[in-house]
């Protein structure tokens, strides 16, 4: 056949060779990256504290962040060599060995991959509320308790009056945390906005307030609002809320609990679009409220098994915890679905964060039968079996 | 910090190559002039101590530091292709040629990639105005490749 005429192109091989990674661009990235202002992607490992929750096998991971996405990252050896190859410097008549060839020009391989670099998002999701949780610490001194002057560790009083400079260190604070959880800020600070967490203290302590304490805000938060006749369906001012926890109290100096609690509390229960001027105006959301109230009070009150509740003791309590208009709304079905168990016909508790992940992954596994190939690779010797699971 | 960033390819690269002097079909091309070619099997490639071989042809780039050469290898040839051809027209797509040497000869395709490719590199000190820590850029992202997985054959020289 003839070639004459068709573009024929030099291929040459360059020393030394350069380092290049090759990353598979699933579309949405494709379209982050090609977009015009693109954003920074971080590339995240965990820390080690929270590396141990992150994994149930315990194995080494890194993730790939936009600013809203999470993607495990996944090195793919290949048998092929795939060359990154770009045209040439060398100018086309520097070679003497075919005088006759007219080159055009040339190409020239300046890396050579053996794996490429794949992304996906596992099923069973990235337990982000777990990782989280395990750099935050266990705030549960109850308003009842008295002032937190007498806690073990150094708190300022100065603390509670919202300054700038204190700002800036909760940020810090915040920031180091997320450094350390390797998903997505977008799912950073969703995970932070669902478990409450607040920073507090001179050091900056980021803290994650236990479901006792949750529910003893929300109490004084209801009483409060009830007082000032504040409705919580409708907007308003936060500070008035704040000031209506607070009057609760003889003693005006003393804070029945930190600022920043209360504040995590109210932006867990409100609409995100109903906050309004960087958290002046807020407007609670019935349906997320009766919800996140029921499961605060199960979490609170039934957090195992062993320590089972009666259903019709629990919708009581719950119903109990709600304003007088809000009562009619209480039913199990408004509960999110596996955050509780019901262990016989009459009890319920709530399940732990630990038990839905584990249960989940099980029920991924199950589903897409990866580990019963896995298992049935391990016992064969045929090499399509034995890889198979590894393949999309 | 366990976090490393890595920066998209910037807007309107200066380091663009200007098109004239990339020689692959405009379908292949990118602004960068990366471009990716898979072989089933290797290009073996004397080291560089071996390469002080009088018959090796070393050519020494012009424009770069002396410890940078070139070594070639064959070439490429895509018979179907014309650069006069409809933008639409993927024919030429099915057949390439890459010349090992001058007598053996592997056919390939050009395929479209299922999934782009980012081509990753770290980045260069200068650019890194921020606090030291690994800093990775995409150079490019790349959507074709030249894919060649059958064994060379014997040809005439051509």
């Amino acid at each position: 056949m003839s070639t004459q005429g068709a573009p024929s192109v030099r291929f040459t091989h360059t020393s030394p060779q350069q380092g290049f990674k090759l990353l598979e661009l699933p579309p949405e990235l494709l379209n982050l990256l090609t977009s015009d202002d693109a954003p920074i992607i971080e590339i995240k490992t965990p820390s080690k504290i929270i590396q141990s929750t992150a994994s149930s096998d315990g194995r080494e991971f890194i993730n790939l962040c936009t600013p809203s996405q999470t993607y495990r990252v996944r090195q793919v050896q290949s048998s092929n060599s795939i060359h990154v190859m770009k045209p040439s410097e060398v100018p086309p008549d520097a070679t003497s060995l075919n005088p006759e060839d007219a080159f055009v020009s040339s190409m020239t391989a300046i890396a050579k991959c053996g794996s490429t670099l794949e992304l996906h998002t596992p099923p069973e999701g990235f337990g982000v509320c777990l990782m989280l949780q395990n750099g935050l610490r266990v705030y549960d001194r109850l308003s009842s308790e008295g002032p937190m002057m007498d806690m073990d560790m150094d708190m300022d009083m100065e603390d509670t009056s919202m300054g700038g400079g204190n700002d800036i260190n909760q940020r810090v604070a915040r920031e180091r945390l997320f450094a350390d959880v390797p998903v997505s800020r977008e799912q950073c600070e969703k995970g932070w906005v669902d478990l409450c967490a607040f920073v507090h203290g001179s050091p900056g302590t980021c803290w994650r307030p236990s479901a006792v304490v949750r529910l003893d805000v929300w109490k004084r938060v209801m009483e409060g609002s009830i007082l000032q006749g504040i409705d919580l369906e409708k907007q308003f001012l936060i500070l008035d809320l704040w000031k209506a926890v607070r009057d609760d109290d003889d003693d005006d100096d003393e804070e029945p609990f930190p600022r920043p609690l209360f504040d995590a509390v109210i932006r867990r229960l409100c609409d995100s679009e109903t906050i309004r001027e960087e958290f002046k105006w807020a407007s609670i959301d019935r349906l997320l409220c009766i919800q996140w109230v029921g499961e605060t009070y199960l979490e609170a009150m039934a957090p195992m098994a062993t320590s089972a509740i009666t259903r019709n003791e629990f919708l009581n309590a719950w119903r109990d915890h709600l304003p007088e208009s809000w009562r009619e709304e209480v039913a199990l079905s408004k509960l999110t679905e596996g955050c509780y168990a019901l262990p016989e016909p009459t009890t319920i508790y709530h399940t732990s964060e630990t038990e839905r992940e584990r249960i989940k992954r099980g029920i991924q596994r199950g589903g897409t039968t990866a580990a019963s190939a896995a298992a049935t690779a391990k016992t064969t010797r045929n090499w399509h079996e034995l890889f198979k699971s590894q393949r999309r | 910090m366990p976090t490393v960033r890595l920066h998209p390819r910037p807007a309107g690269t200066s380091s663009a190559v200007h098109p004239s002097s990339n020689p692959l079909p405009q379908l292949l091309q990118t602004p960068s002039g990366l471009a990716i070619l898979e072989i089933q099997g290797t290009i073996n490639i004397p080291s560089p101590d071996e390469s002080s071989d009088p018959d090796e042809a070393i050519i020494e780039s012009s424009d770069s530091s002396p410890s940078v050469y070139e070594t070639p290898v064959g070439k490429l040839m895509f018979p179907d292709y014309s650069p006069q051809s409809a933008e639409g027209d993927t024919k030429w797509m099915k057949r390439v040629y890459l010349y090992v040497g001058r007598y053996q000869r592997m056919t390939g395709e050009v395929k479209k990639l299922g999934m782009p490719l980012a081509v990753i590199q770290r980045r260069r000190p200068e650019v890194e105005a921020e606090e030291g820590g690994d800093e990775l850029e995409i150079v490019e992202i790349v959507k074709y490749k030249l894919l060649f997985k059958t064994r060379p054959e014997p040809v005439n020289d051509c």
